[in-house]
């Protein structure tokens, strides 16, 4: 496994994906109080993952985009990651981004959220709060599922 | 939507925009259970991340923050290794037990081994009512007496005449067996009792345990003779690494992924004839039976309605939008 893309001091700048990968973590830092050091500190374990710009999957050998590597090694059982709900996508987000007058409480989930997405990524862009989520997010020819592909 | 012009202006929530959000919801949103309102759909940024593994039994769900003597009101994500891992070694979430047509279809990869790989096969028989004997004149079809009977009791159990059964490559699904003991029934299984007097997940006589298992076999040819190339090509193509490798990433997935449904088929073939062996169902007395009661009934060249894969997703999700 190649070691690209682990995140450190001064490392990256100038990589777009890199610089999306950093400012992720700071968003989730300064945003969600998510402890994503490597360090430890009072009553915080260091965070045992890295973000790896470009993975590999075992078994196919074919490129699996961004991943996370274990930055120690991780026992059964460790707790891996820590994210409040409020910096997610949900429904209930969807809702307050879009009015609960656009979006009805029964609204489908998948079609309020895509509302949603389309909303912080297409029509707010940088401005969006999400902005740094949004910037991690692949595009559709790198997911590359098969309801895209032309036949 | 249109109510709200300038909030959904049209500039954006483009066709293109709407693939690409139900691109990301279907690769990466979780469901979370365990939540205050019950169960919810999030995507959790970080946490989606994480690579897809079949074999991962690492759980992602939600729980109230903090510890028990400081609860803050606030609902957080959080995820545990479900084993070890080596400094280093790339960690694994499950996306959920998915046959490798849903991955490729939601994620866009296929897993040369993967456990909850499966293959749908179409069983779809006609009740040879008069109506069907009538339109098939002097095919040698012969009609069966209790067609309009099975018929009502599929109906009244919500079940039409075609049906899709995933097998795996371990095991075929009993409801499978169920439907086809229904519908090789014949009057000298019945002797008079009506249909759903009748225990299906039991064998019902050999007779009628030999015709289900030769149709199986029947629609399980008839799903492999659909591939226009036998899984011998596509496994050449895929040992031949320096020639496959010259394919695109797509092709690549499609070779695999039509190879393992193959391989699937063939090893769900092998296992209904060594049970046919085996029960003793391949004996000549039997399968004469077998061979009349299974007449004309595995529909050839079905010619169902072809739905895109998006536009079957969606609507199984309940959302039978037009996002064009």
């Amino acid at each position: 496994m190649k070691m690209k893309g682990l995140l450190g001091p001064n490392k990256g700048r100038g990589n777009p994906k890199l610089t999306a990968n950093s400012r992720l973590v700071s968003w989730l830092e300064t945003e969600g109080g998510v402890y994503l050091s490597e360090l430890s500190t009072w009553g915080e374990a260091p965070h045992p993952m890295a973000i790896s710009t470009e993975t590999v999957d075992e078994i196919t050998n074919e490129s699996s985009g961004r991943g996370l590597l274990a930055r120690r090694s991780i026992s059964d059982g460790d707790e891996l990651l820590k994210i409040p709900l409020d910096l997610c996508i949900t429904r209930r987000s969807a809702r307050r981004a879009l009015g609960r007058d656009a979006l009805p409480e029964d609204i489908n989930e998948y079609l309020a959220m895509a509302c949603q997405l389309i909303r912080e990524k297409y029509v707010l862009g940088e401005d969006s709060f999400y902005a740094p989520y949004m910037g991690v997010l692949p595009e559709v020819e790198e997911v590359n599922p098969t309801f895209t592909w032309d036949v | 939507m249109s109510r709200f012009p300038d909030r959904f202006p049209s500039e954006h929530y483009t066709y293109e925009n709407w693939v690409w959000a139900f691109t990301m919801l279907f690769s990466r949103a979780i469901r979370l259970r365990n939540l205050r309102a019950g169960e919810r759909l999030a995507m959790v940024p970080y946490a989606d991340l994480i690579n897809h593994s079949a074999f991962s039994q690492t759980f992602i769900d939600a729980r109230e923050s903090g510890d028990w003597l400081f609860k803050d009101g606030e609902e957080e994500v959080i995820l545990y290794a479900d084993r070890g891992y080596r400094q280093m070694e790339q960690v694994y979430i499950s996306y959920g037990q998915k046959s490798n047509a849903e991955l490729l279809l939601l994620y866009g990869f296929a897993l040369e081994r993967n456990p909850y790989n499966s293959v749908d096969v179409t069983v779809s028989i006609s009740p040879r009512t008069a109506a069907v004997v009538a339109a098939n004149g002097g095919m040698g079809i012969e009609e069966d007496p209790l067609a309009q009977e099975k018929l009502d009791f599929l109906f009244s159990v919500g079940r039409g005449q075609t049906v899709d059964f995933p097998c795996y490559a371990d095991r075929y699904p009993v409801e499978m067996l169920e439907y086809l003991r229904l519908m090789m029934m014949t009057p000298e299984d019945t002797r008079g009792k009506p249909l759903a007097d009748f225990d299906y997940s039991r064998t019902i006589s050999s007779a009628n345990e030999a015709a289900v298992l030769q149709s199986v076999v029947a629609a399980v040819r008839y799903q492999l003779g659909l591939f226009p190339q036998t899984e011998e090509v596509d496994a050449d193509i895929i040992k031949d690494k320096a020639m496959f490798r010259l394919l695109s990433y797509n092709q690549r997935m499609a070779v695999r992924h039509r190879r393992n449904e193959k391989r699937l088929l063939k090893r769900t073939l092998a296992a209904l004839e060594k049970q046919i062996r085996n029960k003793g169902l391949d004996e000549e007395e039997v399968l004469s039976r077998a061979e009349g009661s299974t007449l004309g009934e595995v529909l050839k060249g079905e010619t169902r309605k072809q739905k895109t894969a998006l536009e079957d997703k969606l609507e199984k999700m309940g959302l039978p939008i037009d996002i064009r």
